[in-house]
């Protein structure tokens, strides 16, 4: 129970949102709290998120055709806020290992 | 000859067509084998097990974690990573897959996320990492060949972790600047 803090970062694949899109990479802090509920833990906190990506090599073929690639960046936060069972087996996200 | 100028015409579209065939063709090959090494990615952790990218249909790629062997596949589907000498702590897509797992005896331990992160001395307290990163990492940041922005943040270095044995991990590439990001 108290504070909570913890980093994280991952590339992702962004092919979904426009097809030149490719892999970027998403980091970010989480800061928050997590407070005893009996059986439960609510978790409240906010997350910063810091989006990086280069554009480059738009035919996809390891060269440059033209043009000087450009990073393409940005950031957010959201709030987050959840109620979850102290017992994992009891939550049918929590359970760890549980196959 | 009163088609000589159409055949002229039709041999130049011909030709036209066919240089822009074997254009994209010879895009098709570059791209194709572009495609086809990006999953043959590894990175080899410390403890010997290897984070592999493997062909996945669904999904763009995805990054498994095999045993010490190389072969004997632990995990799929992993999302972030927290590893020492001897453990890999998985955050999976899949959660099925999620869990700690042990070099020595290239298996899953069988505990729940607070006595998994205290037993492999992955425990942080406050929350986070204490293994060579001090972040949950996603293997794609991990790549001995990695470049901008494709890296850890340097501030992650957990260097201050004296019981970590290869320190040469601390030398490899990573992304300089100020952590963590600036709210807007």
């Amino acid at each position: 129970m108290g504070a909570l803090s913890y980093d994280f970062g991952a590339p992702y694949d962004f092919g979904d949102v426009a097809f030149s899109h490719s892999d970027g990479v998403v980091r970010g802090r989480f800061v928050g709290r997590v407070d005893d509920r009996g059986a439960m833990l609510r978790i409240t906190g906010e997350t910063t998120f810091e989006f990086t990506d280069i554009f480059e090599d738009p035919l996809d073929i390891g060269i440059e055709a033209g043009g000087t690639p450009y990073p393409i960046t940005g950031n957010w936060t959201a709030r987050f806020s959840a109620e979850v069972m102290k017992d994992a087996g009891r939550s049918e996200y929590g359970v760890v290992g549980g196959r | 000859m009163t088609y000589g100028p159409r055949s002229l015409t039709g041999a130049l579209a011909r030709y036209a067509l066919l240089g822009l065939t074997g254009l994209i063709l010879l895009w098709a090959v570059f791209a194709g084998a572009r495609w086809a090494t990006s999953f043959q990615e590894s990175v080899t952790l410390q403890s010997g097990m290897l984070l592999s990218r493997e062909f996945d249909w669904n999904r763009h790629g995805r990054w498994d974690l095999f045993a010490t062997n190389g072969r004997a596949r632990l995990a799929r589907d992993v999302e972030f990573v927290c590893f020492n000498d001897r453990y890999v702590f998985v955050q999976s897509y899949d959660r099925g897959f999620t869990g700690l797992y042990d070099a020595d005896t290239d298996s899953r331990v069988p505990v729940d996320y607070s006595d998994a992160m205290d037993i492999s001395g992955l425990d942080k307290p406050g929350g986070g990492c204490n293994g060579y990163f001090t972040g949950w990492v996603g293997p794609g940041l991990l790549l001995d060949d990695g470049r901008p922005p494709f890296l850890p943040p340097c501030a992650w270095r957990n260097v201050d972790n004296v019981a970590l044995r290869d320190r040469a991990w601390f030398e490899r590439p990573c992304a300089p600047g100020p952590w963590p990001p600036e709210r807007q």
